[in-house]
């Protein structure tokens, strides 16, 4: 298994608020909206998060890290002194994209790591990918519940309730667990009901659709954090 | 050129060297926290929650890039119509400055007549912030922030999220004529028609001939004007007002007599409802899962939410009587102690209450922690920022009741807001609500009592939040 040791934005922009600097911006940015100092690390947690969010799935320089964690550190106490109740501009996101929609994601091929060698990626990595999965909710949260509940029946091996759809005799178990993943997700219109035993062609393509979308979030994700598919093809 | 939409002296700007961000800053947030307003081209306004005249800031985003130097001619004109020629002056200059000097601080303190006390090339106290002069925003801004404010908070029901946005849209669109806000009441009203037209179908539960359900057909008068381009959109709107008016006449709107709650899908009638106790108490300990209790936001910390393992590797969480409410919230699984998230899962519908499962690792299952959320991606809060969320929720709640006339229960949540900001360690805002609580807000100096003091009237969105 590779794991690339690289500087992203979101560990320059750690390295800097843990600094001087970093703590005398943090009290600044407190003081100046009245927010008392016991929220320093809230703020520094959340900062973070807001530039890893920012940078993680793009290629963005960041010319001027300070200023940059200065906006960011701004935004986050405003969000604060706002009670974190979200804009509308949240509720537009929720009712403008559909998450049904086919090329919606990530369109990244090949092998994920975890399918490969599931073993290999316990401790601190699987810690790591559930981390990174986390921070990324804000994009698609329901992916993300998927993506976890994925790793949760693939790597830990957690059993599947009777009532949980389960693929037909024959079935691979990494088609097993994605479908307990899409089902632990809330995608409960990708799968046959009571009212009607057998999942028709528009249902089954719904799925194989939720399937890849996931699927591409945790291969995203498993590059993000320096698992490579090769790497974990090669041992 | 007519009065500027926001008024407050003086007014302090702040850049911070390097970022894209100036802050202009008038009067500390109090302790219901600000109700945030996104104006478009970059520029973002936050009222004081509880007393929405009371104007708390303006933040407004630098261009970036190659563009950084040039000010878009839009936002010139907005600055002047939101502060005045004068105030607008001073302000383009410290922008200007801040762009062609990113690297250097800059404050400037804004007054009417263009004056600028505050030499740039030095960061001041926020300290220095005006709390001497008087404070106004125009009442479209305010109403439409804490519209928004109701609208998008956790576990708000359908129709009241409904009812928030099309308040708003109202709301900016009559300001429409003087600010350039045409996209947001457009964004507004498709959200706000889409979430209606839902709710509608399956059924509203509005009071017949009471406050709420005049104030909503009223307001969808109100919008279906708005909506004229969309004729189709816009008789749909009059016709529900019509039949609000007249009772419900037609079948497909099912008018109750009780509260929304009692709407929820399959619910059984709330007379005939089992006995309610506690959810906790229905669960042996070996079974329970513990709850973070301090952490979870808005309502939800009055709501009786319990979890339990079901299975080898399964954890349900229900909300009783939420299954309205559920929209947009999540519960998250933890291993005790720490902040590595296992699992997360949408809430469904169970019998009226809001019910999430959780699929966690086998050999964490006896050591695991749950919340609920309606921000999955954030990480667990401190407990100073848990108690401080909870604050500002409560704040909120009292400052609804105050514009609903419900002194009593204001009173009542005030008390309980002073204590959670004592809890948080911020004395000066607990002391804030207990002069809320007791004395109303003649107990403020800085408030403009010509206009900002003018009792806030509930809007719709309170009224039907309320159930009235």
């Amino acid at each position: 298994m590779i794991i690339y040791e690289q500087r992203s934005p979101a560990e320059q922009a750690d390295r800097f608020l843990r600094s001087s600097a970093g703590r005398a911006l943090i009290n600044h940015i407190l003081a100046t909206n009245r927010l008392p100092r016991f929220l320093a690390d809230d703020l520094r947690q959340d900062a973070l998060r807001r530039v890893w969010a920012a940078t993680a799935e793009t290629a963005v320089a960041i010319d001027n890290l300070g200023g940059f964690v200065a906006t960011v550190l701004h935004q986050a106490a405003v969000d604060i002194v706002r009670g974190r109740v979200r804009g509308p501009q949240a509720m537009d996101w929720q009712q403008v994209i559909d998450l049904d929609a086919a090329g919606w994601g990530w369109p990244f091929d090949g092998a994920l790591p975890l399918d490969v060698e599931a073993d290999a990626v316990a401790g601190e990595s699987l810690a790591a990918i559930r981390r990174a999965i986390h921070r990324g909710l804000a994009v698609d949260p329901v992916s993300g519940a998927a993506a976890l509940a994925y790793l949760t029946v693939a790597v830990d091996g957690a059993p599947v309730p009777p009532d949980c759809p389960q693929p037909a005799g024959g079935a691979t178990a990494t088609e097993a667990a994605e479908w307990a993943a899409l089902w632990y997700a809330g995608h409960r219109h990708c799968f046959a009901g009571p009212a009607v035993p057998t999942a028709s062609p528009a249902v089954r393509k719904r799925r194989s659709r939720l399937v890849r979308r996931f699927r591409d979030r945790l291969t995203v994700t498993a590059r993000l954090v320096g698992l490579e598919p090769e790497g974990a093809r090669n041992g | 050129m007519a009065e500027p939409l926001l008024g407050c002296q003086p007014l302090v700007a702040h850049y911070v060297a390097g970022s894209e961000l100036v802050s202009v800053g008038s009067w500390p947030v109090g302790p219901a926290g600000s109700a945030g307003l996104d104006l478009g081209g970059g520029v973002e306004l936050d009222v004081d929650a509880a007393r929405p005249g009371c104007l708390v800031g303006l933040t407004i985003e630098l261009p970036s890039g190659d563009s950084r130097g040039a000010l878009p001619g839009g936002l010139r004109h907005g600055l002047d119509l939101l502060l005045g020629p004068g105030c607008s002056d001073t302000l383009v200059a410290l922008l200007r400055e801040s762009a062609r000097d990113p690297l250097r601080p800059a404050t400037a303190r804004l007054t009417g007549n263009g004056g600028r006390s505050a030499a740039s090339g030095s960061v001041d106290s926020p300290d220095q912030r005006g709390t001497d002069g008087a404070s106004y925003v125009a009442p479209a801004l305010h109403r439409a922030a804490v519209a928004y404010g109701v609208a998008c908070a956790p576990g708000t029901p359908p129709l009241v999220r409904a009812v928030g946005m099309l308040e708003a849209a109202a709301e900016l669109a009559a300001i429409g004529g003087v600010l350039d806000v045409d996209g947001m009441v457009g964004r507004d009203l498709r959200i706000g028609v889409d979430l209606l037209l839902d709710a509608a179908a399956g059924g509203i539960g509005l009071m017949h001939g009471g406050k709420a359900a005049r104030a909503f057909a009223g307001l969808l008068r109100r919008v279906s004007r708005l909506n004229a381009g969309q004729s189709l959109a816009s008789a749909r709107l009059t016709s529900l007002a019509r039949d609000f008016e007249r009772g419900g006449a037609r079948a497909r709107l099912r008018i109750h007599d009780r509260h929304l709650d009692a709407v929820a899908g399959a619910r059984p009638p709330p007379d005939h409802r089992r006995p309610a106790l506690p959810a906790a108490d229905r669960l042996s300990p070996p079974r329970r899962v513990p709850v973070d209790v301090g952490s979870l936001p808005g309502p939800l910390a009055e709501a009786g939410l319990a979890a339990r393992r079901t299975g080898a590797a399964e954890v349900e969480v229900r909300i009783d009587g939420w299954a309205v409410r559920r929209g947009g919230l999540w519960a998250r699984a933890f291993v005790a102690g720490n902040d590595s998230l296992l699992s997360v899962a949408p809430f469904r519908a169970d019998a009226g209450d809001a019910v999430a499962r959780l699929l966690v690792p086998p050999d964490a299952i006896r050591r695991l922690e749950v919340d609920v959320t309606d921000r999955p991606e954030m990480p667990r809060p401190s407990p100073a920022l848990a108690a401080t969320q909870h604050a500002i929720h409560l704040g909120r709640s009292a400052a609804q009741a105050e514009r609903l006339g419900e002194l009593t229960n204001a009173t009542l949540r005030w008390r309980q807001c002073a204590r959670q900001w004592a809890r948080a360690g911020d004395d000066d805002r607990a002391e804030a609500a207990l002069a809320f609580g007791d004395r109303g807000a003649e107990s403020l100096p800085w408030v403009d009592r010509r206009r900002s003091h003018e009792p806030v009237p509930p809007l719709a969105v309170d009224l039907i939040d309320a159930g009235q």
